[in-house]
């Protein structure tokens, strides 16, 4: 009977919860159907984007890169990433009815929540790191050590920051990937293109910070052009053709957090939506009808 | 946490919205095995839930073992919950999912992959521990489910419609599971909607209908409580015209139909008739063969209580 059953420890259950998260995320037929398209996407902006001849603005591959691992990877492809990777890991519980499975075990509720978000990060930064290495390689460009060595923490950082806000929205909401994916494409983009401080109410902004704050000495050593957008002065009228986004003139921006700031910043975000999550996930009826 | 295993009910509803799931229920059940019974929407998979701490009681307390059950992972150790809904893995084999799930009550892996092979095998699916639960039939995954409640040994059972889509063979043995389940102490709820599972697998039932419980009891005792709803009874005697006769005089006789089986009395005094019948064998000469109760079965029952 019961007393064979070994004591509650805290965090109980973690371990296991978070391998099964891991073998269902990290599934052959789900990496192949998630993986390969965001790895042929990043490479074919790699080969096609860097180097190209973009009107307005001097050829520099160098820039290129820059803006592009700035712009399209952080502003879309990571965020993506997140969400294909760690979002939906209890909502697919929800929807299959697995999940009841778990509630009646000796697994605090809290714990439950924790275990599959973690189990969604390394695979997420894993794919990230991929995607950004893979627009780097594409680009032809002689990218240098330390630069490589970047990538996986500008993957892991937007993967624990946006990740944690879209496991919360997405397991807490029947329609979570509808906003999470609102959130990407018209949000994200709103709040960069804003003036002023409003800048930083972007989560991708922090992460950015990061990856700025990382790699933008490595890039203004190959390039001039870099360091000029780094350092915009209005009276400087050959840089006038940039915008740091879609909507945004370059001398708008608002400067990034250092580096530790940043990383703060991003921490502090994924703390607020992982506590608030799974505080609202262990208050939560689970009526799991058919 | 208390020793032995119980389930208390006091005063608890439900609602869904503006739709009353369960409407102030107070029961208790102990060891043994208790059959919930009642029509689809009657509130046995709402009550189910509020006992595995799934959902809470708007009103009312609930107690399973002692402690509330609502996300009170301790508790869980002695709950083994069959759920209605085939939940299942894709391309997950029986045994690993097994496994995976009582290694969330604290076993290690080795511990674990025994006891979810025994689950297994007293389920009945020794055979299929290697096979995809995606890929079994219904009454397979009934059998699986089962085995996911039994393998860390708990001693409160939630079974909720757990023959739907079992084949006769494999309700007798799902039934002899329940029944050395409730030998060894545990206190076993078992669901249903379908009278006669319920009669077989339950001594003691639950009769719930519109969130309210009806009535509790055996079978005999429930149709006992309901003495002012009316009993048909079969006589049957060669002497039938003048037995309805006599009986047409009697009080709470309602009605008298003749069949080729018999008389058909319906009355709302079974024992006034049972009185009558017998002076009519010792004052007359009229011939009686047998008088047979024809609704004290569980169908008869329920009919009552839900119409």
């Amino acid at each position: 009977m019961t007393t064979s059953s070994p004591r509650l420890r805290p965090l109980a259950g973690f371990g296991p919860v978070c391998a099964c998260g891991l073998r269902l995320t990290c599934s052959w037929r789900r990496l192949l159907a998630t993986g390969l398209p965001v790895l042929a996407l990043c490479w074919v902006l790699g080969d096609r984007y860097v180097g190209a001849h973009h009107q307005g603005r001097p050829a520099d591959a160098w820039l290129d890169l820059w803006m592009l691992l700035d712009q399209a990877l952080l502003g879309y492809l990571v965020p993506l990433v997140a969400l294909l990777t760690i979002a939906s890991g209890l909502r697919v519980e929800m929807g299959r009815k697995t999940l009841v499975y778990h509630l009646v075990r000796p697994v605090s509720r809290t714990t439950l929540f924790l275990a599959r978000f973690v189990s969604g990060v390394l695979p997420s930064t894993l794919l990230g790191t991929l995607a950004l290495a893979t627009t780097c390689l594409a680009s032809g460009l002689a990218i240098p050590a330390a630069l490589w060595l970047t990538l996986p923490v500008t993957a892991f950082v937007g993967a624990v920051t946006v990740g944690a806000f879209y496991y919360t929205v997405t397991t807490l909401f029947r329609g979570g990937m509808i906003i999470a994916l609102a959130y990407t494409f018209v949000f994200e983009s709103l709040f960069a293109g804003t003036r002023g401080a409003m800048q930083k109410a972007s989560i991708m902004f922090h992460v950015r910070g990061v990856h700025h704050g990382l790699t933008d000495d490595l890039f203004t050593e190959q390039s001039a052009n870099v360091l000029a957008a780094l350092n915009p002065k209005p009276d400087l009228g050959d840089i006038n053709w940039m915008s740091v986004s879609m909507f945004q003139e370059l001398r708008e921006r608002v400067a990034y957090d250092p580096p530790a700031t940043a990383a703060l910043v991003c921490l502090g975000i994924a703390v607020a939506a992982l506590l608030y999550g799974a505080y609202r996930f262990s208050q939560r009826d689970f009526p799991l009808k058919d | 946490m208390s020793g032995a295993p119980s389930i208390e009910l006091q005063g608890v509803s439900r609602w869904y919205g503006e739709v009353l799931g369960l409407n102030e229920v107070t029961i208790t059940f102990g060891p043994g095995v208790t059959g919930l019974l009642g029509p689809n929407g009657a509130g046995k998979s709402t009550l189910l839930k509020i006992v595995c701490g799934m959902l809470r009681p708007d009103l009312g307390r609930v107690s399973v073992c002692g402690e509330a059950p609502f996300n009170h992972a301790a508790i869980m150790r002695r709950i083994g919950l069959c759920p209605e809904q085939d939940a299942v893995y894709p391309r997950a084999p029986a045994w690993p999912v097994v496994t995976y799930l009582t290694r969330l009550h604290g076993f290690t892996a080795v511990e674990a992959r025994s006891r979810a092979r025994h689950a297994l095998e007293r389920a009945g699916l020794g055979e299929f521990l290697d096979r995809s639960v995606a890929g079994f039939s219904k009454g397979m995954r009934q059998r699986f489910k089962l085995a996911q409640a039994l393998a860390h040994d708990p001693d409160v059972f939630v079974l909720d419609e757990p023959l739907n889509g079992l084949d006769p063979p494999g309700r007798a043995q799902y039934g002899e599971v329940i029944q050395e389940l409730a030998d060894e102490g545990c206190c076993v709820l078992v669901s249903s909607h379908i009278l006669h599972e319920v009669d077989a697998l339950a001594r003691r039932i639950v009769v719930l209908n519109a969130g309210r419980v009806l009535a509790e009891g055996t079978a005999r005792e429930i149709r006992e409580d309901l003495a002012h709803f009316p009993l048909q009874v079969r006589i049957t005697s060669p002497d039938g015209r003048r037995v309805a006769a006599a009986l047409a005089a009697e009080d709470g006789v309602e009605r008298l139909e003749r069949t080729s089986d018999g008389l058909v009395v319906l009355t709302r005094d079974a024992a006034a008739l049972l009185d009558c019948v017998a002076r009519l064998t010792t004052e007359s000469d009229i011939t009686v063969d047998a008088v047979v109760p024809l609704d004290e079965d569980l169908a008869s029952v329920f009919r009552y209580l839900t119409e």
